[in-house]
């Protein structure tokens, strides 16, 4: 009699399943255990959400492909050692976002900074930019964000931008819910104050 | 209520995050100060600059760019397999050799079993002549080595921490890279330092900033590759609210022998 063999990777890619959250956590441990399905299925499913938090940290489609190719390289490398104590999707965002704002940094120590950020607030450049009013005005505010110290850009990026809870963001970054709104606080107050003539323009 | 309590409270207050109570608190405060209201109107308009989290940017992208990135992000996980070498290859050879007798190792192995066996006989023989003189004295003045030994170290100890906590308080945000490779060395260092002081004899002070100091060199060594920003952070801001630096001070002067010594040296 032929029973039908059970595959090592039972979901293949449906999300929106109730029990979706139980199998990521088999096909975590699968993975885990050196299975290659289960680790292509666990990255097809978070290659897009680590691509946005890479992007939004850095601003620039190549290095966010860089990051995201990065963090999957680690991931896959440091498997083995996760122990469950957070959700896999914290520990993928704390290693995102650490690749991320360790290349923004050597990024910054090169001096090259990159050309949608800073160029369009060179007073040289601004007539041209006249035209791409909406563009120019994105420019500015991304600006003003990755001016932001650490901290503050980070948990107005995961908090806002990404749509994380608050009680996430303060497990990415290993610290409490009082932090991570304290920081936003703060973040979001500089921001407003450094662009407080976009508003007035608009108003 | 303070007015900074309730700034505080006006993130929650926008994201519909605050419990009744302390909402009512707030809307009654705000219909009395203009101040406030203004900070309100201030967080409400930076969170409307923001771009919502619908517009993502991998949008942007097709679902073959999706399929291609995931494909080298595999061929790059079979390269580094390829070249990497096997973490724990030189482990393995290094306790194997442990266990493999060798005739050198048995010579000594013999000759520090007769050096041992010496010293008892010398010691037996010495104490016979006179044996309760000679055990206090010598009691004493091992207990004295030793707590001058202890306030050597501890001084060593809180001094090359100040060093490494003024470092990492100095880093500047705009610093070239990064590399904290040297700092997570000697903070490995201090931390199995501090585990020796912390079997030590100890006042309460002492003991307590010990203890405050190793949560903050564990954290650092711990860091990923040394490039774990935002938690240099948080170490950082843990040190300022600490008051770290100004107690490691306290303490490294009243552990500095060199001082003590001069000063039982004049007398």
């Amino acid at each position: 009699m032929a029973t039908a063999e059970e595959p090592s990777v039972p979901l293949l890619g449906d999300p929106l399943r109730a029990d979706a959250r139980w199998d990521e956590r088999r096909i975590l441990q699968q993975a885990k255990d050196g299975n290659r399905d289960a680790f292509r299925l666990l990255m097809n499913r978070h290659l897009r959400r680590v691509y946005d938090v890479a992007y939004r940290f850095i601003g620039d489609h190549d290095m966010a492909e860089d990051i995201t190719q990065e963090t999957f390289v680690k991931v896959h490398a440091a498997l083995p050692s996760f122990r469950g104590d957070a959700e896999f999707s914290t520990w993928l965002h704390r290693i995102t976002v650490n690749i991320a704002l360790t290349k923004k940094r050597l990024e910054k120590s090169k001096q090259q900074r990159h050309v949608r950020l800073d160029d369009a607030l060179d007073g040289a450049d601004c007539e041209q930019h006249e035209a791409l009013h909406i563009d120019e005005r994105r420019a500015h505010i991304e600006r003003a964000l990755h001016e932001l110290p650490t901290l503050q850009r980070a948990v107005v990026i995961l908090r806002h931008l990404n749509g994380l809870s608050t009680k996430q963001v303060s497990d990415i970054l290993r610290c409490s819910e009082g932090t991570v709104k304290t920081h936003l606080f703060r973040g979001l107050r500089k921001m407003r104050s450094k662009l407080h003539y976009l508003q007035e323009g608009a108003a | 209520m303070r007015h900074s309590t309730i700034q505080s409270m006006l993130y929650d207050f926008l994201m519909n995050e605050l419990p009744e109570r302390d909402r009512e608190i707030v809307e009654q405060h705000l219909a009395s100060c203009s101040g406030c209201s203004r900070e309100l109107a201030d967080l409400k308009q930076a969170l409307q600059l923001l771009p919502t989290p619908t517009e993502a940017p991998s949008d942007a992208q097709n679902e073959a760019y999706w399929k291609s990135l995931s494909l080298a992000i595999e061929s790059s996980i079979d390269t580094r397999r390829v070249t990497q070498p096997r973490p724990f290859a030189g482990l393995y050879d290094r306790v194997i050799s442990f266990f493999t007798f060798r005739p050198a190792y048995g010579f000594a192995a013999g000759a520090s079993l007769a050096v041992a066996i010496v010293a008892l006989v010398l010691f037996r023989t010495a104490s016979d002549e006179s044996p309760i003189q000679m055990a206090k004295s010598s009691i004493d003045s091992s207990i004295v080595l030793a707590q001058h030994e202890t306030d050597q170290r501890m001084s060593r100890y809180f001094s090359k921490s100040k060093t490494l906590l003024v470092g990492l308080a100095n880093l500047q945000e705009e610093e070239s890279s990064l590399d904290l490779r040297a700092e997570q060395k000697l903070s490995r260092r201090l931390v199995r330092e501090a585990r020796y002081l912390q079997q030590q004899p100890l006042d309460g002070r002492s003991a307590k900033l010990i203890a405050d100091l190793q949560k903050i060199l564990i954290e650092l060594a711990n860091l990923e590759e040394g490039n774990d920003l935002p938690n240099v952070e948080l170490i950082r801001s843990g040190i300022r609210k600490e008051n770290l630096l100004f107690k490691i001070r306290m303490a490294e002067e009243a552990f500095d022998t060199t001082k003590n010594h001069s000063t039982q040296k004049s007398f």
